[in-house]
């Protein structure tokens, strides 16, 4: 990510983590809630990495405001052809999600069908409670009246929107795996703290190794996508995928490391981790993806080392 | 941001055909009976005149400059060839530790003589080489080695025992790690020192090993008052702790840690296709192509002359678990169905993955000193 954007980001991100509608106002009056918009529709056309590094960094400050929800949906909207209108703004991709994340704080939520795109006027009220830490509204109650169509050229939404949340993924195991470091520095049992014992310090490499995996795969998916064009679906499978896995690894190390106390609401683990669960859930958990990236193996005819080497990663 | 780095590195037009061509000669070579096909083929598959061939075409010392019979091409050339040898279970075990570490190590640390008399016949696949780190009393616990080696005046005297040294047998030299001067206190690490021995010296008795499953790779090499040439001290007197951390890099940052059962999945695939759920095969796909992505990195930054030592050593550990992931995946869908309806080949691959599979979290760092590897990088130890 540019060094700039990121250096804004984390200042937002961090300085207003008791006021999140001063967060909000920050990361608009600084055009980040407009990366992916492009020229065309009055925004930055930036550089699709900057706004999967973006989410990644919102993912690792673990606050509740729809940054990613937002980036998404304006990318959908540019690449429909629309303007993005300002304010929060969440995304229905049809058949895929019972909530929609931020639903009652949003402005806007763009509703995706197939390739057919509709611009709802939000707020959505009524709230479906789920594993995760942001509030969701019930898909259902999405009534709001309809403020503009488009068309998509690609079936681009499931995927971009996983390969977000991939990205916020690995900003939120980063960000736990360095608390539990941290914790394991600092709680004192038998004498010593937690980290001299080899039990936790295996956990905690066992967690940076799955850290380590979900950031290359999300790096290589990332280097893989173009604006304008279609998502490279296997790259975009295997990040969701080992997003999704290390996930359940970190999330049950961390809380095993933290005790008692990181099972509270008030510690700063739970915002983690239940984040984690929620978003390995979202937009094709790993056997969804699993099984694309397995069909299109056993469809192709060749044996299964061609295959993977034919994509040159 | 993130603790360890892993540069993503697109494979480039060059790559693409250098594993075209090699795995054409390999496919020539198979069909032509020039080798059976065997998973962990890197430590099994000893065959000389198969590694003169792979020389002949190059692709050993690739990375080393020309003068020493290399052919200065890029690090990510070699994990291209090092890849397609690997999954074409080709018998390179022979050449492949020269190859990996010993031919770098000499690169590095040897005398001009010693480059330009051994390097060019380890290119040509003629000149094989082997570890001399592991001891009866020194297993994980390296800096314990009791193999001493003493000042004479016109060289040194190499006394000890060395244990579980793959391909010895087969080997012209050996990289001994020996103690030369005794630990300062608490610190082991100094007064070692490394060797370059030649193997055909009087003194010196090789005797293999069988191992699991009867085969004998690997050798108990016995030194009694070797006597050494000054230049036999490889690198500098005292330095031996860190030269073999160093080349213990080279060791781990391989394919091999995570492509020698790859074989049983490309078997499977192609025997039962219909038993095996496409969620399974996705499973195994996105895990192996992470590998590679990360393994692609760890080159990359190797060739950018960095030292990606734990990265290598987290890829071991990965690497390692993903091959145990991948037998137990096959194995549970071949135990799904009598035997005597599994093809007899791919059960026969499966029992030799089950023998090998326990080796693979052992030679090169056990997986517990692995995990202490990374979390000294975490700040935690
Ligand atoms: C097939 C094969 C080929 C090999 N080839 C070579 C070779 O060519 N050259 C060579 O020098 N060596 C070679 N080795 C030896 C290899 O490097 C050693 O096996 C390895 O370092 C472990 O040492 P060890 O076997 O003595 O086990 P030990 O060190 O005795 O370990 C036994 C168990 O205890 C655990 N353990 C040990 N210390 C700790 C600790 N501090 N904390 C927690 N757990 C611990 C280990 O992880 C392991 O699980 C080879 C080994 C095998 C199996």
């Amino acid at each position: 990510m540019d060094a700039m954007l990121e250096t804004t980001a984390t200042r937002i991100l961090t300085d207003h983590r008791e006021s999140l509608d001063a967060a909000w106002v920050a990361l608009e009056g600084s055009g980040l809630t407009r990366l992916w918009v492009s020229e065309a529709h009055g925004g930055y056309g930036m550089a699709p990495a900057e706004g999967f590094g973006l989410a990644r960094l919102a993912g690792a400050h673990a606050l509740p405001v729809p940054i990613a929800d937002t980036l998404v949906a304006s990318w959908l909207l540019s690449e429909a052809g629309l303007q993005s209108p300002v304010g929060r703004m969440s995304v229905l991709i049809e058949g895929w999600q019972r909530g929609i994340p931020f639903g009652d704080g949003a402005d806007h939520v763009v509703r995706v069908q197939g390739r057919s795109l509709t611009l709802h006027r939000g707020p959505i009220a009524s709230a479906y409670a789920a594993v995760g830490e942001d509030p969701l509204s019930d898909a259902g109650a999405l009534t709001g009246a309809v403020i503009a169509t488009g068309e998509l050229h690609h079936d681009i939404a499931l995927p971009l929107a996983a390969l977000t949340r991939a990205a916020q993924m690995c900003g939120a195991l980063e960000a736990a795996l360095t608390l539990s470091i941290e914790f394991a520095g600092q709680r004192i049992q038998f004498g010593r703290a937690l980290s001299k014992f080899q039990a936790i310090q295996h956990l905690l490499s066992e967690m940076s190794a799955e850290v380590a995996a979900a950031s290359a795969a999300l790096d290589a998916a990332v280097a893989t996508v173009q604006p304008g064009t279609p998502l490279d679906l296997q790259a975009v499978a295997v990040a969701k995928f080992r997003a999704g896995l290390a996930a359940g690894t970190v999330c049950e190390h961390a809380h095993q490391i933290h005790g008692a106390i990181g099972y509270t609401q008030e510690y700063a683990l739970a915002r983690l981790t239940r984040r984690l669960w929620q978003w390995r859930e979202d937009f094709g958990g790993e056997s969804y993806w699993a099984t694309e990236l397995g069909r299109v193996a056993l469809r192709n005819q060749t044996p299964l080392w061609p295959q993977l080497t034919a994509r040159g990663e | 941001m993130s603790q360890f780095i892993f540069p993503i590195a697109p494979e480039t037009q060059e790559e693409r055909s250098l594993r075209s061509r090699v795995r054409l000669f390999l496919e020539t070579e198979r069909a032509a009976g020039g080798f059976e096909p065997a998973a962990d083929c890197w430590v099994s598959g000893v065959a000389p005149a198969f590694s003169r061939k792979l020389g002949q075409m190059g692709w050993i010392g690739m990375t080393w400059p020309k003068a020493y019979g290399g052919h200065a091409l890029p690090t990510l050339h070699r994990l291209v060839v090092t890849e397609e040898l690997l999954v074409a279970g080709a018998p390179v075990a022979a050449h492949w530790i020269a190859d990996r570490q010993s031919g770098a190590q000499i690169l590095k640390f040897g005398t001009e003589q010693q480059k330009q008399s051994i390097l060019p016949r380890i290119a040509a696949g003629e000149c094989y080489t082997c570890v001399g780190m592991s001891e009866p009393q020194a297993g994980s616990d390296l800096a314990a080695v009791t193999t001493k080696a003493t000042k004479t005046p016109t060289g040194w005297t190499l006394s000890g025992r060395k244990i579980w040294s793959t391909v010895a047998h087969i080997s012209s030299y050996m990289l001994v790690l020996a103690r030369t001067s005794p630990a300062d206190g608490k610190n082991r690490h100094v007064g070692l020192s490394q060797f370059l021995v030649d193997l055909t010296l009087p003194g010196i008795e090789i005797s293999g090993i069988r191992d699991i499953a009867g085969h004998t790779h690997f050798n108990e090499v016995v030194f009694d008052d070797v006597q050494l040439t000054d230049d036999a001290l490889l690198g500098t007197e005292g330095n031996g702790w860190a030269q073999c951390m160093g080349e213990l890099a080279m060791e781990r940052s391989g394919p091999e840690r995570f492509l020698t059962t790859f074989l049983l999945l490309e078997h499977a695939l192609a025997t039962m296709p219909e038993a095996i759920p496409p969620v399974i095969v996705g499973d195994l796909i996105a895990r192996l192509s992470t590998l590679r992505i990360m393994s692609r990195g760890i080159a990359y930054r190797l060739q950018a002359g960095e030292h990606p030592d734990t990265e290598a050593a987290l890829v071991k550990q990965l690497g390692n678990a993903f091959e145990k992931h991948l037998f137990a995946t096959i194995r549970g869908i071949i135990a799904a169905r009598p035997e005597a309806e599994v093809p007899v080949a791919l059960l026969r691959l499966r029992d030799e993955v089950q023998l090998r599979l326990p080796a693979n979290t052992l030679r090169g760092g056990t997986t517990e000193i692995l995990r202490g590897v990374i979390a000294r990088q975490l700040g935690v130890r």
